[in-house]
Parts: C-alpha cells; sequence; structure tokens
C-alpha cells in the first residue's frame, strides 16, 4: 500500500520534473498542456469503465497536481479563478474516493498507511503540530489567495455564505499575521465554521495530515505539497465557488466589455450630444422614444431575446388598418400586371395606358352624312364580331387593319371618333408624339408596349390618325430610328408574335395613302376610299347643321345650294355653314350687340349664303382627287 | 436577488429555444465525452459559440486558441463533425433548402425584383459605390426591415451593425419603423451597434458578435464600411499583402457566421478611381477596393451609382445566380423605396 504511494508521488514528481526541464527550454506551455490533456482523457476513461478506486484517485490527484502546478507557474492560464474551480472538482472528487466506507467504490482512509507513519497525529487533530511545515510557505500562499478571492467576491455581493467565510478567514490572517508564527488553534478556529456548514464536507483534515506524512517521506517535496494544501482554504467549498465564478462570467464577459449596444442607446447618447450643445429645445419632430419612462423588468438590452417590433393592436388599431389598406393597394396594382406585361417597362405600359380614350363627345354612326359603305363596312368589322364574337371566328374572323383614306376634311376621323363611342371597345388614339422618344431604341419599345396593353385590354381599337407620319415609304435617306418604329409596328401589326385569336383592330386614317408603305398597305387589309360628299350628304350636312339653328331655307333653297357646292368637302360644308351663320350677326349694327336677345337674331337666309359661297371655296383640287380615285381603284375596297 | 437573475436568463434561454427554428447548434452540446466545461469556456472566448463554428474551423486555427492542444483540438473536431453533417448531400435537398431560404425586402419593389426576392441570407453581400449612391441608407433600412414577418418580406431577427465611418444614425431607423408600422421602440431595441475604430477593433467585434447571435435570434449583419478603416490603416504597397492577409480574415470571419448562424451579411465598400491612362476611355472609371479578396468573399456585389434627384441606380455586378441587370430605386424621408417617376 505505502509502496504504491510512494509510486505515485513519484510519478507526480516525475512530472514536475519534467516541467521543470521544459521550463528551462521554454517549450513549457504546448507540452505542458500534451500531457494535461493526455491525463484527463485516461481519466475520463477510468471513470467509464471499470477501474480500481485507487487508480481513479491517483489519476484525479495527478491532474489536481497538473493543475496546481500549472497555477503556480502563471503560465497555463491566466484566470485563476478557472484553474482554481478546476483544481477544486478534481481534488474534490479525490477527496469522495478516499473518504468513502464502502470499499467497492471507494478506498476507505487512504490515508491509513500514511496515518500509521504519523501514528502521533492521527485523528488528533486539536493536537496537530504543524511545525515541520514551512509555515511561511502556507502562509504566502494562503494569503495570495485570500487576495484573489477577495477580488473575486467583491464582484458579488450575493453570496453572503461566501463572504462570511472571507471574513473569516481574513480574520484568521490577520491574527496569524499578528502572531508572526502560525498557531494551530488559529486554523481551528476556523474549523467548527466549515462543520457547521452542512453541504460542506469534512476533508480538510486528511490532506493536512496526508501531507505532513508526504513532508516526513519526501522533504525536497513539502514545500510544493504544502502549498498545494494551503491552495485549498479559500476555495474549500466549491459548491459556494460554483456560482460566483458563473457570475464573474456573466459580468466579465458580457456587460462591461460589450462594444455593442442598442441603437436605442445610442439614439439617447446622440440626443443627450445634441442637447448639450446649449440648445435645450426639445426634438419635437423626432418622436422621443428613448424618453419613454421606463418600468422595471422591461427594459430590453442586448441580450435580450428578439421581439417583433409590431405595434400593440389595440393602442394603434387606425395605423394598422392603414397598414392593411397600403397592403390591399399593393395587392390590387400586382393584379393588373399581366403575364403579357411582364417584359416591358412599366412606365412605357403607364404612358401607353394614358392614351386610351374614354370620354369624349358621343359621336353616332347618324351624325356621319353620307358614306354608307365605309360605315357599313366599320360596322362589320368593328361593331357586329363585338355582338357575336362566336359567329365572327376562322375565315369570318375581322380583319385587323383598315385605311380610311381620302381628300381631308370628309369625316375620317370622324370615322374613328365614332368608332371610339360605338364599339365598346378600348380605345386608343395613338399619334406620332406618343410613340416616339429622344432615345434611341425607345420609340420601338414604345410600339411594342403599344400593341402588348392593347392585347392585354382586348378588345380593342388603335387608331391613328395620319398614318402616313408613322407608316410612310420606307427610303434609304431616312432615319434609323423612324424605320425601327415602322418595322416594329409592321411586325407587331402582323408578325410571327401575333396570333389570329386577338381581337385587335388598327385604323389608321390618311390623306396621302400613295405615300404609305407597302408593307403596312397590306396589313391593312381594308382600305376605304372616304370620298367628297354627293348631293344628297351635302345636303344632310346642312339639315343636320342647321338643324339647331332658326333658318328660313327652303327645300329648294337647300338643293340649290348643294348644287352650287359641287367639290366642297364636309368640312367646307361645315365652315360654309358657319360663315352663313355670321350673316344675321354681321348685319346687326355694332351699338346694338351688346343688348341684343339671341331670339332678336334674324334668321339664316339664302342671302347669307349666297354671300358666305363667296367666302368659302372648296379646298380640294380636282387633281388630287384623281389621285385618290386612281388609288383607290388600284388599291381600295370598293363596293362593286 | 442572484436567485431571481438566475430565473431571468433561464426564462430568456426558453424564450430564445421557443424561437428557435435557427439552423445552429450551442457549444453546450460538445460537452461530455472528453470535453468539459472550461475547453467549451476557451472556445467561447475565442469567438466560437456553435459546434458548427468548430466543425467548419481548420485543427490549426484551433491549436492557436489558447489552451487547447492538438490531442484536445482533435477531440473537439471529431465530436463537432458527429454532430454537423459535413458530408454529400443531393442537389434536390439543396434545392429545397434554397427554395425556403429567407430573403430580406430591401424596401423598395424593383429592388427586389432585381435580387430576386431581397437580400439573401446566410451569404454576404457587398454594396459598393461612391458617396450618397445610397449605401448607408440601405444598410438603415434593411436594419429595419429585417424584423419584419417573415411573410412580410423581413426575417425576424435583429440585426447587428458595425460601423467604421460614424455614420448610423438611428433616427432613420425610426423613420423607416414608422413607414412599415411598427413600434420605433422595439426596433431600436432590436438593433445592436457598435464603432470600430481600427481594423483590429473591426475583426475583434466579430468575436462578441458571434456571442451574441448565439444568444439571440440576429437576421442580418451590417458591417458599414467594411473597407474603410483598411484604407488607411494599411498603406502603400509595402502593407498590402498584410492588408489583405487581415481583410480576408475578417471577411473569412463573415462568412462563419452567415453559415453558422445563417444571418444575412451585408457589407458596404468604397471604391477607387483608376486614374491612369486606359481608365480615360472606360465610362465609369470607378473600381470597388479590397482587390480580389474581397472580389471572391461576397456572393453578391451590387454596384450602386447616382440617378436623377433622389434616384438611385443599382447594378448587380457578380452574382452566382442573377442576371447582370439593373433597377431604379430611390431614397425617400422613410428609407429606401420605389422613384416615383
Amino acid at each position: 500500500m505505502l509502496h504504491s504511494k510512494i509510486q505515485k508521488i513519484v510519478s507526480i514528481n516525475e512530472c514536475v520534473n519534467i516541467m521543470s526541464n521544459l521550463n528551462q527550454t521554454g517549450d513549457l506551455n504546448a507540452n505542458f498542456q500534451h500531457i494535461y490533456e493526455s491525463l484527463i482523457f485516461e481519466d475520463i476513461k477510468t471513470t467509464s469503465g471499470n477501474f480500481s478506486p485507487s487508480l481513479k484517485a491517483d489519476l484525479q490527484r495527478k491532474i489536481a497536481a497538473q493543475l496546481y502546478y500549472s497555477n503556480n507557474s502563471g503560465e497555463i492560464n491566466e484566470d485563476p479563478a478557472v484553474s482554481l474551480t478546476l483544481y477544486n472538482s478534481y481534488i474534490h472528487k479525490y477527496f469522495q474516493l478516499v473518504d468513502e466506507q464502502d470499499l467497492t467504490r471507494g478506498l476507505d482512509s487512504y490515508s491509513k498507511g500514511a496515518l500509521a507513519l504519523a501514528s502521533s497525529f492521527k485523528n488528533e487533530s486539536k493536537q496537530w503540530s504543524l511545525k515541520d511545515l514551512r509555515n511561511t510557505s502556507i502562509f504566502q500562499a494562503l494569503e495570495d489567495d485570500l487576495t484573489k478571492s477577495k477580488e473575486v467576491m467583491n464582484n458579488t455581493q450575493d453570496f453572503e455564505k461566501t463572504i462570511e467565510f472571507s471574513v473569516q478567514l481574513e480574520r484568521n490572517k490577520n491574527e496569524n499575521e499578528k502572531s508572526t508564527k502560525l498557531q494551530v488553534t488559529k486554523l481551528k478556529t476556523c474549523e467548527p465554521e466549515f462543520k457547521s456548514n452542512p453541504t460542506q464536507k469534512p476533508p480538510i483534515v486528511y490532506p493536512q495530515v496526508k501531507i505532513s506524512s508526504l513532508s516526513e517521506i519526501r522533504a525536497e517535496d513539502t514545500a510544493e505539497d504544502t502549498g498545494f494544501a494551503a491552495k485549498k482554504y479559500p476555495t474549500v467549498n466549491p459548491q459556494i465557488r460554483f456560482p460566483v465564478k458563473s457570475e464573474i462570467k456573466a459580468d466579465d464577459t458580457v456587460k462591461p466589455n460589450n462594444p455593442f449596444r442598442t441603437a436605442k442607446e445610442q439614439l439617447i447618447v446622440e440626443q443627450k450630444k445634441k442637447n448639450a450643445g446649449g440648445t435645450n429645445i426639445p426634438a419635437s419632430n423626432a418622436p422621443s422614444y428613448g424618453c419613454r419612462p421606463k418600468s422595471l423588468g422591461q427594459r430590453r438590452g442586448l441580450n435580450s431575446p428578439f421581439i417583433l417590433p409590431i405595434k400593440d393592436t389595440k393602442s394603434t388599431e387606425g395605423e394598422n388598418n392603414v397598414v392593411d389598406k397600403k397592403k390591399t393597394g399593393n395587392n390590387e396594382e400586382e393584379k393588373v400586371v399581366d403575364e403579357r406585361l411582364k417584359n416591358i417597362e412599366p412606365k412605357m405600359v403607364e404612358l401607353i395606358e394614358n392614351e386610351i380614350m374614354d370620354n369624349g363627345s358621343p359621336v353616332n354612326w347618324d351624325d356621319i352624312a353620307g358614306l354608307e359603305f365605309a360605315k357599313k363596312t366599320i360596322q362589320e368589322i368593328v361593331v357586329w364580331p363585338m355582338l357575336r364574337p362566336d359567329i365572327f371566328t376562322g375565315l369570318r374572323g375581322p380583319p385587323r387593319g383598315i385605311l380610311l383614306f381620302g381628300p381631308p376634311g370628309t369625316g375620317k376621323t370622324l370615322i374613328g371618333k365614332c368608332i371610339a363611342s360605338q364599339s365598346r371597345s378600348t380605345f386608343f388614339s395613338i399619334s406620332a408624339s406618343s410613340l416616339t422618344s429622344k432615345w434611341i431604341g425607345e420609340g420601338e419599345k414604345m410600339v411594342r408596349a403599344l400593341f402588348a396593353v392593347a392585347r392585354v385590354n382586348q378588345p380593342s381599337v388603335i387608331f391613328i390618325d395620319e398614318i402616313d407620319s408613322l407608316l410612310s415609304q420606307r427610303s434609304e435617306s431616312e432615319h434609323e430610328s423612324s424605320r425601327r418604329i415602322k418595322t416594329e409596328f409592321l411586325v407587331q401589326l402582323d408578325g410571327a408574335t401575333t396570333s389570329q385569336e386577338d381581337r385587335l383592330l388598327v385604323v389608321g386614317a390618311t390623306n396621302r395613302p400613295q405615300e404609305l408603305d407597302e408593307a403596312a398597305r397590306r396589313r391593312l387589309v381594308k382600305r376605304l376610299y372616304i370620298p367628297l360628299p354627293e348631293l344628297p350628304a351635302r345636303k344632310q350636312i346642312i339639315h343636320l347643321l342647321m338643324a339647331e339653328q332658326r333658318h328660313v331655307l327652303g327645300e329648294d333653297e337647300i338643293v340649290d345650294i348643294c348644287n352650287r357646292t359641287d367639290g366642297y368637302s364636309c368640312a367646307d360644308m361645315t365652315h360654309l355653314c358657319k360663315e352663313a351663320a355670321f350673316g344675321p350677326i354681321r348685319s346687326i349694327a355694332l351699338g346694338d350687340i351688346e343688348h341684343i336677345s339671341p331670339d332678336q337674331v334674324r334668321p339664316i337666309t339664302n342671302e347669307d349664303f349666297d354671300a358666305a359661297l363667296c367666302q368659302v371655296r372648296a379646298s380640294v383640287s380636282s387633281q388630287d382627287l384623281d389621285l385618290y380615285e386612281d388609288w383607290n381603284r388600284r388599291f381600295g375596297s370598293a363596293p362593286k | 436577488m442572484a436567485t431571481a437573475q438566475r430565473n431571468l436568463t433561464e426564462e430568456e434561454e426558453n424564450v430564445v429555444e421557443a424561437l428557435d427554428h435557427t439552423i445552429f447548434t450551442a457549444i453546450a452540446k460538445l460537452e461530455g465525452n472528453g470535453i468539459n466545461a472550461g475547453d467549451l469556456k476557451k472556445l467561447q472566448e475565442a469567438g466560437y459559440h456553435t459546434v458548427e463554428s468548430v466543425a467548419y474551423v481548420p485543427k490549426k486555427t484551433l491549436i492557436t486558441i489558447k489552451g487547447i492542444s492538438e490531442a484536445k483540438a482533435d477531440k473537439i473536431i471529431a465530436e463537432a463533425q458527429k454532430l454537423i453533417p459535413m458530408g454529400f448531400s443531393t442537389a434536390t435537398e439543396y434545392h429545397q433548402k434554397r427554395a425556403e431560404l429567407v430573403q430580406v425586402t430591401t424596401g423598395s419593389k424593383e429592388l427586389d425584383k432585381l435580387l430576386g426576392g431581397g437580400i439573401e441570407t446566410g451569404s454576404i453581400t457587398e454594396i459598393f459605390g461612391e458617396f450618397r449612391t445610397g449605401k448607408t441608407q440601405l444598410c438603415l433600412t434593411l436594419a429595419v426591415t429585417c424584423q419584419l414577418p417573415i411573410d412580410h418580406g423581413g426575417a425576424e431577427g435583429k440585426c447587428l451593425y458595425i460601423d467604421t465611418e460614424g455614420t448610423f444614425r438611428p433616427e432613420r431607423l425610426l423613420a423607416v419603423a414608422e413607414r412599415y408600422g411598427l413600434s420605433g421602440s422595439d426596433v431600436l431595441d432590436n438593433v445592436a451597434c457598435a464603432r470600430a475604430f481600427n481594423t483590429d477593433h473591426q475583426s475583434q467585434l466579430l468575436v462578441q458578435a458571434s456571442a451574441m447571435m448565439a444568444d439571440s435570434r440576429y437576421a442580418l449583419l451590417i458591417v458599414d464600411s467594411a473597407t474603410a478603416l483598411y484604407r488607411t490603416d494599411y498603406s502603400g504597397r509595402g502593407e498590402l499583402s498584410a492588408r489583405q492577409m487581415h481583410l480576408a480574415r475578417f471577411l473569412r470571419m463573415l462568412l462563419r457566421l452567415a453559415d453558422e448562424f445563417g444571418v444575412a451579411v451585408v457589407i458596404t465598400n468604397q471604391v477607387v478611381a483608376q486614374v491612369d491612362g486606359a481608365a480615360m476611355f472606360a465610362a465609369d472609371p470607378k473600381k470597388p477596393i479590397g482587390g480580389n479578396i474581397m472580389a471572391h468573399a461576397s456572393t453578391t456585389r451590387l454596384y450602386l451609382r447616382k440617378g436623377r434627384g433622389e434616384t438611385r441606380i443599382c447594378k448587380i455586378y457578380d452574382s452566382p445566380c442573377l442576371p447582370e441587370s439593373e433597377a431604379m430605386f430611390a431614397i425617400l424621408p422613410d428609407g429606401v423605396g420605389d422613384s416615383k417617376e
């Protein structure tokens, strides 16, 4: 028994020796760690496996010794509290093994053999004599540890037990200082304190005794071993110390050293800085979030868990509603965005959507005088397919393009307006200005956007007045960008991407059909000549215009006027009637114009028309008419 | 009182666990089987707070931690690798994971569309551009939007803000919070900010950051700007190598945080004008600083430039999956939004 113990001690000493050697070579740290770790791994093996208690105790003591050494040399761990706790835990385990009465689990008075050597001291703690121990070294160590423990304890005011304990120890120390020499009785004063503590185990005696015996066995090692023994005084009860340690950890690592702070703290600091400048104006516009009075326990710091910053539903119901409204608004917006529009810039879509004409004065087919063939064709193409989309499919599908051409002022634009108000489809009124752009490439994109929007809003009619401005003959001298717009238009009108199912109608109006590009001409399938009004049409115009005015024209007179206005366009006719309507006004004396009532103005007479006919001449020449008629014969769709 | 405090921390832990659909494993799981609390404490002090962090780090680095021997390092790595799957998995799984990936909205629909939903979590997004191109404003907006519920484009997590230029303004956070109808006070509480004073400090802050991320749920880490201090702390070609190495380590740490905690990492970067002869012909002679190290480290790189008025243009400079294209956003009184044109 004794032999084995001595061996153990030898092994520790070996370690120590190795270490001191290594220390000289300066390579201690890493190697010490290695030894320590391997010891610990061995320890784990033994605790898990079925090893003899003596082996376990041996290992634990070895580890404790290593720790102690490391702590003393100060090279291993700069934090004494950590290694002390570790050391305590191992020594504690060791004591438990040694003190265990049951021989299967422990060693039952491990110190028996040692005590046999030191029989005079056996269990006679009252008569302990520590003369042979080097008192100074013990108390040096004790003192060191006391200061350490004091530092540790100063951090925590919560552990009265510990403080009491330290006070006790301090008192001890002071007394010792006074008496300069250690009195055994002084040490004993501590002991009742320990024993009164129920959680505390009574092992203190054993290491004392053991060490004293060791000191006899190997005198040269006593210095270290006694220091080792003395070490445990301030930390004798690990149960008390552990929470202390955790407190230190929490305090040291998180609070004072943490460079992070919450944005609220930062805001408060900034506000303070601002106010410190002498201007004590409270930041009235900024909501004073930081200044809200805080109640205990609700204050949140860096380590508080994440809390969703959603406002209380009760207090801020109104605002939530606003948010909800916004959300629903967004959803609606998203709904509008069609699959077909996703490749097109939303800005362009918006621009095109602005061209959709949905109001304006309603125009009836009856408001258009004459032009029976044109009206009938357009109704066929636009109105009927709207009413019976099931019939107008396949071969009967409506054409995609109509070209209205003819001399100026014959009602092409009016037909467009009429389509807009009668067709009940989305009506885009497009001119060159709405498609061209100063940026290269934008114009083509606009055309593309136009057709995409039109497809999304089917059925739709795209009316392009003065289509020759957009789709004039392509030539070598023209600018590249205008050419690209043209080609894009042609592609969109009837290209690879267009489908037969699209209910899309392009209506172009021009008075220079001969300038149109031939490809555009091909795509505008129905080319309707809008001629100058015939005699019945002119008569109808006069009737329509005169319906709202008082006049004394007889039927014969009207026919006479109509006969005299051969070659007049509808616009000319309108102008003529306007001019004639001014006749009665002109006959009023200048002074009376202010007082005369509308009833007193004389009705329009034939003479007024005579005068007006001198003023208004036909605006279309016969050569021009020949041109149109020639073109109509070659390309136009005419009734048989 | 001490017990009360402990109860409180326990409660907090419970809350954290309740929120815990997080992806990381606390390092405490390693305890036992040869690794004791002391070792774990050492690891934590060195900035390793999750099992992932230990598993992902090379052994060489672990050994440099004070108090960890080679034997211990081997043991720790072996234990960590048991807990963390580090092998191959199928693309299907990856795809599924990526489909579930939370993205933080930038506040601008256009920009979100460009980014495919927003700032990606679990990766590094670098924003660079000249001054007044909206880098900081974007960061401040993100600091709030990351707190939004997930179905509103947020990530339901706190934000950690490392400020190197002194441009952090809590007032802006309040303005953004107002816009989203959030409680300003809570929003501010959920943002942890720190000022970095030098490059070493900047790296040091990340160690602290990983501790905080292990503590409570963070969704976003912002470094505004990541390179400003490097520009002055290291100067000239002589120190170039040292600077780049330091920067690389810093970025590696950021990547580690992104991997471990699944946070979105947003860093801003400054630009340098190319003044040499060849640059004269280039239309936009500005380059992000940090060189190749920075370029390789960031997953997504966004280039901001000034547009008309309050509008800014964001261009995808580099991304593993996004096409190179541009989007326009605006800097409004309540943070980043869509331009009104």
